[in-house]
């Protein structure tokens, strides 16, 4: 019968993996952060040929199972551009192109969230279209975005298992390993289950900091 | 307005920083980039030169990889590598790759040698060129031992048979069912979770190894009272050590070692070591 | 007097429906002109082609002789010397009344922050916004409040003119008035307006010209006092229509 204490000598197996975990997920987050603000930027302000460019990139990447898109950019993609990435920096680059594809739908549905007429009051006071964007819309667009971009994260959370396709060893390879070598099928899972719990926790708990302190009377209430 | 633009700037630019350290730290101890030419083992490596060759392996297959909690993988295949190993003093580098990928990473030089109950299959081969055989076993069909059903009828049930998702096992069942036989598969993650299913009474067989079957039943003889193989399901199938197909002298090593391994007693004692015996 | 805006045959058209019709109109320093017409007149087009908010298919604006409407414009240095008030108020939701009308001055005319906070605070004053509501959010104003925070805001830029597009057209009736007061004084202060409004006694009581439009375009002008002189059939039906509404909102 498996013994339930040979889990605990795995435990620190187990929670090393939160370190890979962490860093797919945040790598990710960040990196999509960029490319999805500004698809999101180019699909509500670009202009046509450019938009329908962007439209192919967000077609692929959301199209393509994750799989795929870690082997095609680490074996096929990035040698052929002449990078040489590690298995961790492509997860976090691929990850992240994927985030953005899909964070460009969340930045560009709360761009379009911002009324016309504000961006009409503000070409009235004279601002250039540069001005507006960073001063009117985006302060709103990106307070309009926090419910769904947390959620963003919670997905990514999730897809980072997948990268152990390239040999990162996150959380959930860790406990696949610790089961099979227990024979404990409950117990390996329902810690991950924990670790999960404790990373969306705290990222989401940053999150609503973030909510709570950019939060302005009146602008945000509808939304949550 | 400004505070919380640049907060979030800030926020931003630590996490950057944050993940880049952490990418850099993580990286540099266990994620020795594999960027070898390939090739890199096809001719006489240069005197006093160190030969280090990275093992892939997926632990999820008792009793040949399983890990341990080190971090380092123990199991028949393991020893048998570490034998090798030994034998000529190469350094051996571990690195866990999931199943799915293997093989590529084994060709695009990430991996130099795959020893994790790689069965020898003509698609395998076609990429990648397997040592000489060290294990062989055969399918079986497994039911519970309370089931007085035939094999046949089983079969006919329309009942679920579990099985691992991608496995020969996997493909044994595909071909049942193109055969004509009336049942249901259900794909699961590891031969364990298969087992299991057959034990919960979620499937009323398990198409399995008998490279996992046997020792693991060994090792748990409360379940070996719980079950009974119903049949064998074809001929043997064979596991190798798999190589770059240009690495001729690794290979040619890799089969001598083995020969002289298998000839030599300590063999059937390694075997029954690990159940297998 | 000198001309600060002068709009010739304006075209504007959107798919199959003629907005504009060749609207023409001269703005004089000092002038305050009223803009009445039925709706789907064009008033609210024509205004928003003044300064570019909408680009006119044809026709030649010029702003304070420098044409508007050449390819060539500095067409966001131009629009700084028209304040627009808009119907929906759009005020900017994710600032406070104060912060609506320092942005601009901060990032467009370059003021230190101390300067935009002194001014913001002065132009709240002439449109009577007191101190407590001087941090709310547009959500905790009022919709009177809030119009009167727009006329600041554009008021803070030192226009040569305002523009008031229905600037009480989405208030409740009693909030109208404290809202049509401020216009006014503002343009008893001297400051050349331009308003598209449906009330009637303001417009007779507040305009030096009305300006009465129609199907795209102006038909015909002058003071309130020759209103009844109307020389086209069409402008006196319109407002013969309209003279209900004389019964002013200010008292």
């Amino acid at each position: 019968m498996p013994s339930i204490y040979s889990f605990f000598r795995y435990i620190p197996f187990v929670v090393e993996g939160t370190l890979w975990t962490i860093s797919l997920v945040l790598g990710g987050l960040v990196i999509g952060f960029f490319i999805g603000l500004s698809l999101a930027l180019v699909q509500s302000f670009g202009g046509e040929r450019l938009k329908k460019m962007l439209n192919i990139y967000i077609w692929f990447f959301r199209g393509t199972p994750l799989l795929v898109l870690l082997s095609l950019f680490y074996w096929a993609v990035f040698p052929s551009l002449g990078l040489e990435l590690s298995p961790l920096e492509t997860s976090i680059a691929v990850l992240g192109m994927r985030s953005g594809a899909y964070q460009s739908q969340i930045f560009k549905d709360s761009i379009n969230s911002v009324d016309y007429g504000q961006i009409l009051a503000a070409r009235s006071i004279g601002m250039s279209n540069r001005k507006l964007i960073s001063y009117i819309v985006l302060p709103q667009a990106l307070r309009i975005s926090i419910p769904a971009w947390s959620n963003e994260y919670a997905v990514i959370l999730k897809d980072s298992a997948i990268c152990f396709a390239l040999g990162v060893m996150e959380i959930l390879t860790r406990v696949r390993y610790v089961s099979t070598a227990t024979g404990l099928a409950l117990l390996p899972y329902l810690f991950a289950g924990v670790l999960f719990f404790i990373l969306t926790f705290a990222g989401t708990g940053v999150m609503d900091f973030v909510y709570r302190r950019a939060k302005i009377p009146g602008m945000l209430e509808g939304l949550r | 307005m400004g505070k919380i633009l640049a907060f979030l700037l800030l926020g931003i630019v630590i996490g950057l920083a944050a993940g880049y350290l952490l990418v850099s730290s993580v990286t540099a101890p266990s994620q020795n980039k594999c960027l070898y030419e390939a090739g890199k083992f096809s001719g006489v490596p240069k005197k006093g030169e160190q030969v280090v060759v990275v093992y892939g392996f997926d632990a999820n297959y008792p009793p040949f990889t399983v890990m341990q909690p080190n971090g380092t993988p123990i199991g028949f295949d393991v020893d048998v590598v570490n034998m090798i190993a030994k034998k000529y003093g190469w350094k051996i580098i571990y690195k866990p790759w999931d199943w799915s990928t293997i093989v590529t990473a084994l060709e695009k030089g990430d991996l130099d040698i795959i020893a994790s109950g790689m069965t020898i299959t003509s698609a395998r081969s076609q990429k990648i060129w397997f040592s000489i055989p060290y294990y062989s076993y055969v399918h079986q069909i497994v039911a519970r031992r309370n089931d007085t059903r035939s094999l046949s009828k089983i079969l006919n049930s329309g009942d679920y048979i579990a099985v691992q998702s991608g496995s020969t096992a996997d493909e044994w069942a595909d071909r049942l069912l193109k055969a004509g036989y009336k049942f249901k598969k259900l794909g699961l993650g590891s031969y364990t979770s298969a087992l299991k299913a057959l034990l919960d009474g979620r499937a009323s067989a398990f198409i399995t190894d008998s490279a996992f079957l046997g020792p693991y039943l060994k090792k748990n003889p409360d379940i070996e009272n719980k079950v009974k193989v119903l049949g064998n399901l074809g001929a043997p199938y064979n596991y190798a050590i798999a190589t770059r197909p240009q690495d001729k002298w690794l290979r040619d090593k890799i089969n001598a070692a083995l020969e002289e391994l298998m000839d030599n007693p300590k063999w059937n004692e390694l075997l029954k070591k690990w159940g297998l015996g | 007097m000198k001309v600060v805006i002068k709009a010739e045959n304006v075209w504007k058209k959107y798919g199959s429906t003629i907005a504009l019709r060749g609207a023409s109109l001269e703005l004089r320093e000092g002038e305050t002109k009223v803009i009445i017409g039925p709706s789907g007149a064009g008033k609210s087009t024509f205004l928003k082609c003044l300064n570019l908010l909408i680009r006119p298919d044809e026709g030649r604006i010029c702003i304070d002789g420098e044409e508007i409407t050449s390819l060539k414009a500095d067409i966001i240095r131009l629009r700084q010397k028209i304040g627009f008030v808009f119907q929906e108020f759009n005020l900017f939701h994710h600032l406070t009344a104060v912060g609506n009308i320092t942005i601009g001055l901060t990032k467009v005319k370059g003021m230190s922050k101390e300067d935009a906070l002194e001014k913001a605070k002065r132009v709240l004053k002439m449109v009577h916004i007191g101190e407590d509501l001087w941090n709310k959010y547009p959500a905790q104003l009022s919709g009177g409040q809030k119009q009167r925070v727009a006329i600041a805001r554009a008021l803070a830029m030192d226009p040569l003119v305002m523009l008031y597009d229905e600037p009480t057209s989405a208030l409740d009736p009693g909030l109208s008035s404290e809202v049509l007061l401020v216009i006014k004084d503002l343009s008893e202060r001297g400051i050349t307006s331009l308003v598209v409004t449906h009330e009637m006694g303001f417009a007779y009581e507040v305009a030096d010209t009305i300006a009465i439009m129609n199907n795209g375009r102006i038909i015909e002008e002058g003071s309130p006092e020759e209103m009844e002189y109307m020389k086209t059939k069409e402008a006196r039906n319109i407002l013969n229509r309209w003279n209900g509404m004389k019964n002013g909102v200010l008292a």
